[in-house]
């Protein structure tokens, strides 16, 4: 099961050289360490909010990231404060994100879904099987109807 | 290709989540056509989506040709992959 850390940094840096152009325009704040292969990715939503959603990148790619959702300025993480309200059924009422792309989501690694096969994890959600795909979601989601602040305060 | 000074192509930025792509296209061909080639020049899976004009944020139709939409040499166009929902 586990990935050589060379492999799974390489694939996630030419990820993020593809996601650079929306990153770019979007005006998220990306912070990439390397050593540790984990993302910080700041994305503000149109009231001024920012969330912190924190990936790592450990035995990637056969399992997707782990996503955790941060408060900005804290080690707080995975609280109601630390989600956005809305998310379109991505935003779980666990307090995490639910889809294939999302390693938290599987039962087997503490998540509400025993029904998927992470291995699957790329073929369930083709359309977002990478980084930039993802975070223009979450970015998208910030900017849905159903989208209200943060889903605590 | 010109003929009696009309240009048959029409050069787009296609602005997507893994990059951006600047090519030319005949104005004759269909928005869907458009689509499949951005998927393929960035090896991006068969699925829904859709191209929006950055300008106007109109989405265009997949079976209308790109000279409907009289767009201008070096117009953006967003493809947008389906949103979906959570489970």
């Amino acid at each position: 099961m586990a990935v050589d850390r060379d492999i799974s940094r390489t694939a996630l840096e030419h990820e993020l050289d593809r996601a650079g152009s929306s990153a770019e325009r979007r005006g998220w704040q990306l912070q990439w360490n390397a050593d540790t292969l984990l993302l910080q990715a700041s994305i503000t939503a149109p009231d001024g909010e920012a969330y912190v959603f924190e990936f790592q990148y450990d035995d990637y790619p056969e399992l997707p990231p782990k996503i955790d959702a941060i408060y900005p300025g804290s080690n707080e993480r995975n609280t109601p404060r630390c989600f956005p309200s809305g998310g379109r059924g991505y935003f779980h009422p666990t307090n995490l994100i639910c889809a294939p792309w999302s390693r938290n989501a599987y039962k087997r690694l503490g998540g509400p879904h025993g029904d998927w096969a992470i291995g699957d994890w790329r073929q369930a959600d083709p359309l977002r099987k990478e980084l930039g795909p993802i975070l223009t979601l979450l970015a998208d989601l910030l900017e849905d109807s159903t989208y209200q602040g943060r889903r605590a305060q | 290709m010109e003929d009696h000074g009309q240009k048959h192509t029409i050069q787009v930025e296609i602005q997507t989540p893994v990059g951006d792509w600047t090519q030319d296209f005949n104005k004759t061909a269909k928005v869907s056509e458009v689509i499949q080639a951005v998927l393929e020049h960035f090896g991006l899976a068969a699925g829904n989506y859709e191209l929006r004009n950055v300008a106007t944020n109109e989405t265009l139709q997949p079976n209308r040709p790109l000279v409907s939409y009289q767009l201008e040499d070096g117009a953006a166009l967003m493809l947008v992959p389906e949103q979906g929902s959570g489970v």
